[in-house]
Order: C-alpha cells, then structure tokens, then sequence
C-alpha cells in the first residue's frame, strides 16, 4: 500500500531523517516508534506531504506521491490522505459537524448536501459522537476532541490514516482506554494506518507492525513480539522497556555461549549478529527467576546451566508486579516476581536466565557500560 | 448513497483537476508590489535631490550637488535639526509619562471605570491631530482664545497667559495627543508581564513600593525604552501639528520645511531643495530605526511573556483614589475642551467666545452649509472611497505577508518581511513627497488612488506587523489539517485562518481606516482639484477662513469616526 524508500529530509545542516525504507501491507497499523527527536513526525510530514523531502521516494498503491530522481511531488491537499494531529486540529470556530464535513466540503468532491450530512453522520457514529454534531467544536473534552479528529480524518474514505502521537494529549486514564478503542475504531473501517508514538506500551498493544527509529535512521523492524522479544540491539532491547543489559565476550556464536562477569551464559541470537562487534546480553527482569536455595533442588556447587546463586540488595513493591535488586558476583540486575511471592533484603537466591530469554544483541551505544 | 448494496463504503470520486498551488505566484506579486511602491518613488526622490533645483528631473535632468550643498550652508539648518530633535524628546518623555500614570492606574490598581478609560483611549485614533490643533488654537489663541478670555475676565490678567503658538506649547499639545498612543503600548507591556515575578517579591517580604521598584521598573525598563524609541521615531516625522500650530508661530521641524519647500504658499515649488531635505529626513530615521532595532533585540532577552493571561493582583488605592481620580479627570477634561470649543464654533455663524448670552443665536446653520456645498460633498465622497480600499487593500496584503514571513520561511520571504515594515522608517511627509515627484509626469497625477497608492504604502507596516502576532498564535496544524482535507491554500485561508484571527484584522483594520481618513500629509502634499477629502478639505476651510465651516466639518468627521470606532474598541476593552 505504502513504500518508501531512501527517504531523506534535512533541516539546514540537520539530518533528521537520514535514508529510511519500508513498506506497509494493506490493512495494517504500521507503528513509527522511537525516542523525542528521532524523526518520526518528520518520516510522517513526508508521507502526508507537509514536508519536501530530500531525497527519495514515496509510493501509494501505484502513484508516485514523491520522488527526488524524478522531481515529483504531490502536495498535501491532492494525496488524499485522513490524519489526526497531536494536538487534534479541531478548528475551534466550527461545529463538530461542520469540522468533520470539511474534507468533503472543501476536499475536491462534489457532493450533494444530504450526502454530505449523510456521509458525517456516519463518520461520527463510526467514533459515537453522533450526538454531539451540533456543539461548538471548543465544547469539547480531550477524548472527544480526539474522536472528532478521527472522524474529520476518515469522512472522505482515505486509503491511508495518518497518526501523530494521538493519544499524547489525554490523560494516563483515558490513554489506556483509547489504545484500545482508537485499534477497534481503526480495524472496523479497515483503513491502512501509519501510528507514529514514543510510547512503546502504544506501539506493542496496537501495532501490527512496528519500525524501530533512532536518530534518524531504522533500528528494527518486525511485529511486536519480535521487537519485544528478540532485540537485535542493545538499543532495541533498551527501549522497549526495562531490561538489563549485561556485558559479555562471545565464547560460541553458533551455540550463543558468552561470558559474562559472573558466568557462562547460554543464550538466543539474534539475527544480524556481528560477532566481531562488541556485544552484551540483554534480559528483561520478567524473564529472571528467583528460587530459594532450598527449593531450588541442586547442590551449591552445580545449580545447571543459567543458574548462578545472587543475593537480593533491594526490593521495591509496585503492585502488579515486585521488582528486586539482585547482585550476582558483583553484578547489579533488575528482576521481577509476582507479588504473591516472598523474598526479602539480604536473601539468597538462586538466579535462573531462562536460556530462551535471554538474548545476545551487538552493543551498538555501549549501553551495557562495558569497557 | 454513503453505502453501496454490498456494505462497502463507494469509493469517492475526485471532480477538481489538478490546481497549482498559487502561492508562488503570490509570493513574487507581493515582492514586486511592495519593491515598486516603496523603492520606485524612492528612486524618484533620490534623483531629483541630485537634479539642479527648481526643475523637474524628467524634463531636463543635471546631475548636481547644489541641493545638499545648500543644506549643508542654510543657516537655519542646525536650528532646523535640533528643533526637531528637541520637539520629539520633549513631547515623547512628557507622553509616556502621563501614559504611564494612567496605564499603571488602570492595569494595576482598582481604579473605578478602568474599562471606559481603556475606551476612550483606545478610541482617541478618531480625532484627527489636525482637528486637536485647531481647538487648542481656538482656545488658547492670544487674541480671543477662549480660556485665555475666561482667565482675563476672571482674574484681570493683561495680554494672554496662554498662547498655541510657540515651541512649548507645540510640545504640550503633541504629547497630550501622543498619550492615548504610548498608553496603548504601556499597558500592552504591562498586560504581558508575567505576575508571578512580582508575587515573588511579595512572598520574600517585600512591602508593595519596594517590589515596584526593585522588581516591576527593572523588568519594564527595556520595554519602556523600547516604545520611548519607538515613539520617538515617530514624532521625528510627524507632520500636522507642527504644520498648524508651529508653521504659523515660525517654529519649523524639519517635516515642515519639506513640506513649505515642496509647497510654498508663494513662488515656485522647490523639489531639489525639498528632495535633499528629504533624503536627510529618511537617513536621520533610517539609523533611529537601526538603532531601535539593536536596541530592542537587547530588550527581547528581558522580555518576560507568558500568555498564560494571568491578571496581577490589583493594588488598592485607599486615599490615593481621589487624586487618581482627579488627575485621569484633569486629563480627559484638556482632551475634550479642544472638541468642546470646536463644537462651539460650529453652532456660531460666526466665533464668538463661549458664553450663555450666545446660547440663542446657536444654529446649525453651518452644518446645512457644507452639507450643501457640493465641493464637500465630493471631499466626503473621496474620503470613503480613499478609506475603504486603502484599508481593505492593506489588510489582504497585510496578511498575506505575514502570512508568508510566519509560515513560509525563506531569503524571499524575509525580504518581504523587511519591506513591509520599511515604510516605519520612511517619514511620511518624505513618502508623500517621493509619490508627488513619482505620479507628476503620468496621468494618475491628481487622481484619488494617488494618495491611496501613498497609504496602502505607509500602513501596511502596521498592518502586517499586527498580522504576524496574529499568525504566530495560531497553531500550524489547524492550517495542515485543512491542507490535509484536500483544502487549496487559498481555502484554508478563507474558512481557517482568516476565521480565526478576525478580531485581530478587524482591530487592524480599523487603526489603519482611522489613520487613512485621519491622514493630512498625503492630502495636503498630493492635493489638486479633483483628489480633495475631508481633511484637506478642512485645512483650506480653515485658512479660507471659514472657522464655523471648518469647525462643523471637523465635528462631522470626528462624529463619523467615533461611531466606527467607539462600539468596536468598547467590545475589546475587557477588563
Ligand atoms: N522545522 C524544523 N526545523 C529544524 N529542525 C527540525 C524541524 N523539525 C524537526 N527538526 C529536527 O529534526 C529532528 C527530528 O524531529 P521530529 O519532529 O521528526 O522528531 P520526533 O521523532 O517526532 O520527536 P518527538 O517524539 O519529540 O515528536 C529533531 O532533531 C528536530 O530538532
Ligand atoms: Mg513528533
């Protein structure tokens, strides 16, 4: 549906999006995820034609919308595309109903006024905020002002949604709620869409499809799961949520042995793994088990493969979940236990690497600290 | 409809064609508008200081220094300098300070009818500051000026204790009519102070006078600089009332001299002469406006914004209430009683000090007269057409520009930006002049559009400067969104931003009607037979003399003028 390819697009002497491709398949919710300032609005402002890219291409179906080698470019208002802003653009001089039949309106089309009407009804039925058609649009809350813009961007049937940051505005409450409700609405009118977030909780529950942005450029790309739990960086692995990254030299790389400070460790590889580079080994606290000595079933001399004896430094209670500080010779790390467990200060442990959960990664950024 | 039988939504179909965007034409019609209205009488001017004196440089053209020569060797030349210098660093510091009194009064304290204070203020654009002039004339002239009569009879005074006719009372009476023009600026500094800064003070301890001091004053000085600058700048050029109250007393600025040489009552019109005196003006408020620039690019670092539209605490003002009073009363009293007297003179057929005796010979009779005098009828007709278009053409401009300069960025639209706000530092008498010697040799010579070509030039400055505040509050992606919906640029304009930004161009628009109806240099510097309006008209009335019909003119124009201006200001005047 999408393709873009070598994107470049720089501000003065600022590179902010440095030669980024993919594609997106039909139908699908195609997150830009990454840290403040790594490109993605700019990524996105070249796809909606707000921006002039540098260099490039960019395909929609089989139009070329942008293209640097053949000085093509389409602006904003003839690629006929739906986009919900981070602050929503409601314009606070019209009703709700006048800014959702705006696209129709003013898009181009020649619409009858009772198709018109009909075809607004709909869009806002479509986020249920057909009873608010005729309140100032300046009446509004957050989430409603955030469906509202949903339903402006979708009236005139674009082939291709776009999203920034939508739900950055709303409160943490309704946040939770509309990741879910925004997916729904989204996959009900089966619109191909581009999410652009750096929230990475976002990107995991709603995304079908996720690029991973740093700097300017693609750190990976994959579905969430494969993002979530099979990092192919340091970086990756660091920014999809908590996770401890622990330095090590590669023993084996087919068998995925490395050495670490307090041990051997067997472990996954990840794909796209450059052996020669420096490396660590990336393990979130979730997949850390902590077992009493006593239950633990093995003599202190040979615990088995993965398994290291540490001692617990720091617990902190949050809830949900119970995290712990736990130093193996030395080494710091994040775990986690569920709440009905009990392990206090100053206990020791057994440290149990599931062998499938923990990942060699390239240290691109020296995140792990290893000299 | 919306559904096709199978639940599909139909696919809608486009009907516009490819449009090009028209922003790029729009962009170069506007940086060859403005560079030929601006740069074009310019050049005029500039060749004909060169060009030997009392000749017209496109009929026989010398190159000559003689003009600046003799500049340069007129006796009264540094007399001419420091009378102007002097002129706007008087009137300038005894304006702001009265402006700063009042504007302290009505933002910070709890001072009774704030909103109708702001009113009339933001009203006083109405009154013409040749209408102001020959009230003061009226009442203060040595001969039968009516206050100077009331102190005679009252106090048995001999000769006059008052006359309008010197450089203080020049002084006097431009900074009264300055004041409702620095109030305006004052109290915009004052509205935009962030208060938390002064509630700071008040929590450390200290008393209401010491955070004013230490506190308040330092963080407005720069801001009081800079309009002190500004308004500087401006009085540097002004032209009307040195013309009616100086020129008669023998008092010249150098705006006057220009204009007595361009237009002598007797003899040839000397436009070399005029041209270096000019090119003299523009260079003098050319570095003023260098330096205000540096100066106010210093002030940007202490300026203290937040938009957040906190209001400070108001102070109480306890006893100091009825001195409050009578000073802000005082003022507004001496504001009116030139309206009040000119008002007076047209109810006489003929002057007559204000008495109760005279009270049964009050007619109308006046008011009948212009009214039927088909000369005015024209004038009054010039004068709406010269303020319409002029107006509306500078606010289309106008926003265009800033529209450019605010969300366009680039060399192309810095240039329009820069030449937009030019005509700030070009004097209008110097702007009139260069229109005069420009338009003389083509048909267009003595038509209405000459002189409004001339205000479209000198206003756009304000209006475009207005518009960019405007634009810049304005978030960019209410204007994406539109563009987004498939919205032409010229669409958005229309149903998005325009919208939004109304009360803005409302309010400039109304400044820039105001100061086009109000305007006497383009009229008196232009004028012919067949481009009269209503102020040139009442400037001849006046010296005709016909003092009842000038004086029932001036009321007619200001009465017209309030009635645009007063509802729209009241309405803005929040407290
Ligand atoms: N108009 C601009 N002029 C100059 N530099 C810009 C402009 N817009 C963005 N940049 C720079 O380009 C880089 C990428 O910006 P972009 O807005 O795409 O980041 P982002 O990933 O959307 O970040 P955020 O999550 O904070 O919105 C940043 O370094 C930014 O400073
Ligand atoms: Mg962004």
């Amino acid at each position: 549906m999408l393709e873009v390819e070598e994107l470049v697009k720089s501000y003065g002497s600022v590179q902010a999006v440095k030669g980024v491709s993919f594609s997106v398949r039909t139908g699908d919710i195609f997150t830009l995820l990454g840290p403040s300032g790594c490109g993605k609005t700019t990524t996105l402002q070249c796809i909606a034609g707000l921006e002039t890219p540098n260099g490039g291409e960019i395909r929609m179906g089989d139009a070329v919308v942008y293209s640097a080698r053949r000085k093509l470019f389409v602006p904003a208002n003839k690629r006929r595309l739906g986009m919900v802003f981070q602050s929503y653009a409601i314009w606070p001089h019209m009703s709700v109903f006048d800014n959702v039949a705006f696209p129709l309106v003013h898009g181009g089309y020649s619409l009858p006024a009772a198709d018109v009407r009909a075809r607004v009804m709909e869009a806002l039925a479509a986020v249920k905020m057909d009873a608010f058609a005729d309140r100032p649009a300046p009446h509004l809350s957050g989430g409603q002002q955030q469906r509202v813009a949903l339903a402006r961007a979708v009236v005139h049937q674009p082939k291709l949604l776009l999203l920034d940051e939508p739900l950055s505005n709303l409160d943490a409450k309704l946040r939770d709620a509309m990741r879910v409700e925004l997916r729904q609405m989204i996959k009900a009118l089966g619109i191909t869409t581009i999410f652009v977030t750096h929230d990475q909780v976002e990107a995991l529950s709603m995304s079908d499809s996720i690029v991973l942005m740093e700097a300017g450029r693609i750190v990976q790309m994959g579905s969430p799961r494969d993002i979530y739990l099979a990092p192919q960086s340091s970086v990756t692995s660091d920014f999809m949520g908590r996770s401890n990254l622990i330095p090590a030299r590669l023993i084996d790389a087919e068998a995925g042995v490395v050495e670490t400070g307090f041990g051997r460790l067997t472990c996954k590889v990840s794909k796209g793994l450059d052996p020669s580079g420096a490396i660590c080994v990336a393990v979130r606290p979730a997949a850390i088990g902590l077992e009493r000595p006593a239950d633990a079933g093995a003599s202190a001399a040979d615990l088995g493969e993965n398994r290291f004896l540490g001692r617990i430094r720091e617990v902190t209670f949050l809830g949900d979940v119970v995290e712990a500080l736990v130093e193996i010779d030395g080494v710091a790390l994040r775990a986690s236990f569920s709440p009905y467990e009990d392990h206090a200060v100053d206990e020791e442990v057994v440290v149990d690497f599931g062998r499938g959960r923990c990942v060699v990664v390239n240290d691109d950024k020296n995140l792990s600290g290893a000299a | 409809m919306a559904e096709a039988a199978d639940g599909a939504p139909t696919p809608l179909q486009a009907s516009r064609g490819a449009g090009r965007s028209m922003k790029k034409p729009t962009l170069i019609f506007l940086l060859g508008l403005l560079g030929a209205l601006i740069l074009g009488p310019l050049a005029v001017l500039l060749i004909t200081s060169f060009s030997s004196p009392e000749t017209l440089f496109y009929r026989e053209f010398t190159f000559t220094f003689q003009n600046y020569l003799d500049v340069a060797t007129r006796p009264g030349t540094a007399k001419l300098i420091w009378n102007t210098f002097y002129y706007a660093a008087a009137s300038v510091v005894l304006g702001v300070s009265i402006a700063f009194v009042l504007s302290m009064l009505t933002e910070r304290t709890d001072m009774p009818a704030r909103r109708l204070i702001r009113t009339l203020m933001f009203s006083w654009m109405a009154v013409p500051p040749l209408v102001f002039g020959y009230g003061w004339i009226l009442l203060i002239n040595p001969g039968n000026g009516a206050l100077n009569v009331f102190l005679r009879n009252l106090f048995g005074f001999e000769g006059a204790p008052f006359s309008p006719y010197s450089m203080t009372a020049l002084i006097v009476i431009s900074s009264l009519s300055l004041v409702p023009t620095s109030y305006v600026m004052i109290s915009g500094l004052l509205r935009n102070m962030d208060p938390s800064l002064e509630d700071a003070g008040f929590v450390m301890g200290a008393g209401r006078l010491r955070v004013f001091r230490t506190v308040t004053l330092p963080i407005l000085t720069p801001g009081f600089l800079s309009v002190g600058m500004f308004l500087f700048i401006n009085m540097v050029q002004t032209f009307d009332l040195p013309l009616v109250l100086g020129a008669s007393a023998g008092v010249h600025v150098l705006s006057t001299r220009i204009y007595l040489l361009a237009s002598p009552e007797v003899g040839l019109p000397n436009y070399g002469l005029a041209g270096a005196f000019g090119v003299f003006l523009l260079v003098v408020a050319l570095l003023l406006m260098v330096y205000y620039f540096h100066v106010t690019r210093l002030s940007e670092r202490f300026r203290v914004v937040t938009g957040r539209g906190f209001r400070p605490k108001r102070l109480t003002l306890g006893v100091w209430r009825l001195p409050a009073l009578l000073f802000t009363g005082g003022y507004f009293a001496v504001m009116t009683l030139p309206l009040l007297i000119l008002l007076w003179s047209s109810l006489l057929p003929f002057y007559k000090v204000p008495s109760l005796d005279e009270l049964a010979n009050l007619t109308v009779g006046a008011y009948g007269r212009i009214l039927g005098d088909p000369t005015i009828m024209r004038a009054i007709g010039n004068t709406v057409l010269m303020v319409l278009v002029s107006s509306v053409v500078v606010m289309v401009l106008s926003c265009l520009i800033s529209w450019f300069s605010v969300r366009a960025q680039s060399a192309a639209t810095r240039a329009l930006d820069v030449m937009a706000f030019a005509p700030i530092a070009i004097p209008p008498v110097v702007m009139a002049i260069a229109m005069l010697l420009f338009f003389l040799p083509t048909p267009l010579y003595g038509l209405i559009w000459v002189i409004v070509i001339g205000h479209i030039t000198m206003f756009i400055a304000f209006g475009a400067r207005t518009m960019n505040g405007a634009f810049i509050q304005i978030h960019k992606e209410l204007e994406d969104a539109a563009e987004i919906s498939g919205a032409s640029w010229g669409t958005s304009l229309r149903r998005v931003v325009a919208p939004l930004v109304w009360p803005h161009i409302v309010n400039a628009w109304l400044w820039v009607a105001a100061h086009s109806a109000r305007d006497l240099t383009f009229p008196l510097i232009l004028l012919t037979s067949s481009n009269v309006v209503v102020a040139s008209k009442i400037y001849m009335t006046w010296g005709y003399p016909d003092l009842p019909g000038a004086a029932a003119l001036s009321m007619l124009m200001v009465g017209a003028l309030m009635a645009v201006v007063i509802p729209i200001q009241y309405f803005r005047a929040d407290d």
